[in-house]
Order: structure tokens, then sequence, then C-alpha cells
């Protein structure tokens, strides 16, 4: 059957940036700035505090228009109608109106999009039953969290862009949110992304991370992540002139000393094999925003 | 038609599930109306005539008033920006605006026609009420966007006394709560040239037959409408930026 042409299907990336300035009154967080995302998966993006993570989002969503160069979203221009008509979001603290219930709103979510998922199976993922015929102003910040989430994927996106979903939830919460996502990830073969201050929580759900540093996004992988959480921080105190052994940073400043390393056992025995006289040590994880700011 | 729908009733089931509103544009205009132009009314063409006026007021108030400052305290709020993310047509929010609108202004006026049928000698059938709804309706498209243009203008703490200001001073010295004759001599000649006056008597005219609408009021309001449009396509060009 030589004469049916070959069909392929060439999945372009649902995300590109090409040469994207973005800045906003005295602080440019892109600056000439070309990506594309991978084509799907469920994707947490990280970076410190002001990277510009909610920013990119913004600009995907076209809530921001960027200064030069253009974003095409699911092969259109970013805010066009067919595009929203195919993202789902939900940013931080939406404030939905106070008086309306829970239900009327995912209900008012779900009739915008032609093919909507059915009220009652957002319900059910989200678990918004206890609370499904409250009023929104009645809501705890954990709540309304939930509503948001089911809001999202009222429209059966193809592409979903989450801020933070997972903050204040415990463990358990946290857990079956990420299950939810990634089962609706590979039912709709969908891209998820989400911006996560706590990637060490998510680690295990997620398919990678993107990094968001200097105006620049790279891609991380858990195993790389996973090893820097292996570093430690030593401190401690030492008077007069003594040579430190090397490692991943060493600082000293008068009689305090900060060392970074991937093995402290190990710096430890060759600082007192070395008959260094130091007081005072503690040894620590590093915070995710040391992590993230200076080794990854 | 499903999406237009879903945005027309969540707007009323917000607007009736809040006492103050429902008290403002639809109780106080009949009440007004019951406590200013009752006694007024001592022939049916003087009853006629202020029902229309206060039909005139209470319809530019639930479609000026109300989404001026609808409009300012949205702007901001994260819900708007969210509804910026859905797919809903350019256009829509504001024919569902002016639909709630319809149906608010019906209650309000339809409560001023039934204290009218109950406490003045109207004779206004129920026909030529449903007409002069009618004309509120085609006449307050231009008050619509006027009120679409100061809540985009003004900040959510200044659009109330603002937007107030307007209403109240438009409806008084463009002859909706007093006829135009009656009015002090120094604002008599300003009233035909605010869009209020031309906007009452598309109902004066249903009063009597020696009331009619000119061409010229017509062209007024359409020239007035299309004032609005440009300011608020401005604003939407500048906002865009």
């Amino acid at each position: 059957m030589d004469w049916i042409p070959e069909v392929t299907i060439s999945i372009s990336p649902p995300i590109e940036f090409n040469q994207v300035k973005f800045s906003y009154r005295n602080q440019t967080v892109l600056d000439d700035f070309s990506f594309s995302f991978e084509p799907s998966g469920l994707v947490a993006m990280v970076g410190v505090n002001g990277s510009g993570k909610s920013t990119l989002l913004k600009l995907i969503l076209g809530l921001l228009q960027p200064q030069s160069g253009e974003i095409q979203v699911l092969g259109h221009k970013a805010g066009s109608f067919v595009t929203k008509g195919r993202i789902g979001s939900a940013l931080q603290d939406v404030d939905f109106p106070q008086s309306e219930r829970v239900e009327e709103i995912v209900n008012f979510v779900c009739s915008q999009y032609p093919t909507s998922l059915p009220v009652d199976e957002l319900v059910e993922h989200f678990q918004l039953q206890e609370f499904r015929k409250k009023a929104c102003g009645q809501l705890s910040g954990g709540m309304k969290r939930r509503v948001a989430l089911a809001c999202a994927f009222a429209g059966r996106p193809q592409l979903v862009l989450l801020d933070e979903p997972t903050t204040g939830l415990d463990q358990d919460s946290r857990l079956r949110l990420m299950q939810t996502l990634r089962s609706y990830q590979q039912e709709h073969k969908a891209l998820i992304l989400l911006i996560s201050h706590h990637p060490e929580e998510i680690m295990d759900s997620v398919d990678g991370f993107l990094h968001v540093k200097n105006r620049q996004v790279e891609k991380l992988s858990t195993a790389t992540l996973k090893e820097s959480m292996q570093l430690r921080k030593l401190k401690f105190k030492l008077q007069g002139d003594h040579n430190l052994p090397e490692a991943r940073r060493v600082t000293r400043n008068q009689e305090t000393c900060e060392v970074v390393t991937e093995n402290s056992d190990q710096y430890i025995t060759s600082l007192v094999t070395q008959k260094i006289p130091f007081r005072d040590l503690t040894v620590d994880k590093l915070n995710i925003e040391e992590l993230l700011g200076d080794f990854l | 038609m499903k999406v237009l729908m879903s945005h027309v009733r969540s707007q009323l089931r917000i607007g009736f599930r809040d006492p103050a509103y429902m008290f403002t544009s639809i109780v106080l205009p009949a009440g007004l109306y019951w406590f200013f132009a009752v006694p007024e009314s001592n022939s049916a063409y003087a009853a006629k005539y202020m029902t229309g006026s206060f039909c005139a007021f209470a319809f530019f108030g639930v479609i000026f008033l109300q989404y001026a400052i609808n409009t300012a305290h949205e702007r901001e709020s994260s819900w708007s920006q969210y509804l910026n993310t859905l797919p809903i047509p350019t256009g829509l929010v504001i024919l569902s605006r002016l639909m709630t609108s319809i149906v608010l202004g019906t209650f309000a006026c339809g409560l001023i026609y039934t204290v009218s049928l109950v406490f003045t000698p109207t004779d206004l059938d129920f026909l030529t009420f449903i007409l002069m709804l009618l004309y509120l309706t085609l006449g307050g498209l231009p008050f619509l966007l006027m009120g679409l243009a100061i809540g985009n203008f003004f900040s959510p703490k200044a659009v109330v006394p603002v937007a107030n200001f307007f209403h109240l001073v438009l409806s008084f010295a463009g002859g909706l709560w007093k006829p135009p004759e009656i009015l002090p001599e120094a604002l008599q000649p300003i009233t035909p040239w605010l869009p209020t006056y031309h906007y009452g008597l598309l109902t004066w005219s249903l009063a009597s037959k020696d009331i009619s609408i000119t061409a010229s009021n017509i062209l007024y309001l359409m020239v007035f409408g299309a004032a609005m449009v440009g300011i608020v396509t401005f604003q939407k060009m500048k906002m865009g930026r």
C-alpha cells in the first residue's frame, strides 16, 4: 500500500521561547532568552526567590507581554484564544467571588470550555466533597487552593501551569496530589509544569526539574539534585594562620570559618590529622535556597 | 451561548446574594420614587412622566453605577486575572453585563411600576411599560460603556464617590428627578446637553403624545455612545501595553 502517504506526527514543543526579553520597570528578568520545553511530563520549576519563576508562568499564560521576541504555546502565540482553551492554570491565592459556592465556581469554569471534565469528577479528584456547597468566602487557604487546582483541570488542558500547588499541604495530601497530577499527565499525555519551593518534597514524583537562574533556564535531573543534597556545611572557629583543606567552598571571616563539602566526615578527619585547632564545630544540611543559589 | 449564560447566571447570583447591592439598585429607586414622585403625580400624565423619569434613573444606576464600581474592584483582583487565562471571547463579558443589567433593571423598574399602579392615577399599560424597558436598554448602552470607562480609570477607593457623583448629578441635572422645566434656572440651559436628558426623553415620549423622540435625541445618544467606545478602546490599548 505504497500510495498511502506516510503520516508523521510531528511533536513540536508545547512551549517555545524565542529571543525573549522581559523586564519589569527596573529589573530585567529575561534577556535574549530562548528555550523549548519537553513535549510532555511532570516537571517542577525551581529557583531562588525572585528568580522569575512566576513571571515565566505569566508570560506563558499571556498575562504578561514580552518587550521583544516571541513565545509560542501549543503552536500559537501565547495568550491567544486557541491557546487559552488548551491551558489550565492555578496561580497563587486566587480570590474567588465571596458569595459563590465552590461547586458554582467549578461549574462556571467548566462552562468556559467546549469539552470540560464533569464537575463531579473534579470534585472527587481534588477532594472538594465536604465543602462543595460552601461559599468561597468561608474557605481556608488550603481549601481555596484545592478549588483552584480543580479549576486548572476543568478544560482537559494539554498544558497545566501550577504555582506552588504543594505549599501548606501535609505529606499525605501532597503525595495524593502528586499521584493525581501523574495520572492526569499520563492519561492526557500532557505537560504539567509546577513551581516548587521544596523540590526535596516532590523529587520522587516528578520527571525532572527546570532551574531558573541568572535569567536562564537549565534542566536539572533528580539525580543531580539528590547528589547536591549530600552537601554539608561545616562551621567552626579558628585562631591563627592555618591552611584549611580544600572543599567545594571555603570561606573565612576572621575567626569564623565556613566549609561546604560533599563528605563532612572525611573533612573533619583531615582537620584533626592536620592538627588544626578548631572549636565550636557544627555540621548542617544546606537549605534549598543556598543549594539553588550557589551550588546548582 | 452556554458561556454567555454562565456569566449572566454568575453575576445575577452574586448580585442577588448581596443585600446592600439589592437595596441600592432595586429597593432604593422605588423608595425614592414613592417619596418624591408619588406626591407630585396628580394626573395620569404626571404619573406616567415621573414613572418614566425614575425608571430611567433606576436603569441608569444598574447599567452604569454598579458596573463602574464592579469594574474598578475587579480590575486588580486575582480572580479577574484568572478569568483572563480562560478562553472567553472578547466582548462577551460586556454582553453578559448588559444582560445582567436588563434583568436587574427590569426588577428595579418593575417595582417602580408596581408602586405607581398602586399609589398614582397612572394609566401606563403593561405593553407600554415593556416598550419603555426596551428603550431604556437600547438607550442605556452608552451608559454601560461609560461605567466601564470610569471603572477602568479610577481606583477601587475613588470609584464609589466618583461614580455616585456622576449618577446623582447627571440624574438631577438631566431632569430625571424633577422635570427639566422646574429645575433651577441656572441649570436649565445645560440640561439639554446632558446624556441623561435624552435618556429620560425616551421614556417621556411614552407618557404624552406631545413629546416625541427626534432624530437629534437619537443622534446625541449615538455620538455619546461612540465617544464612550472611543475612550474604552483607547483604555484597552493602553492597558495592553
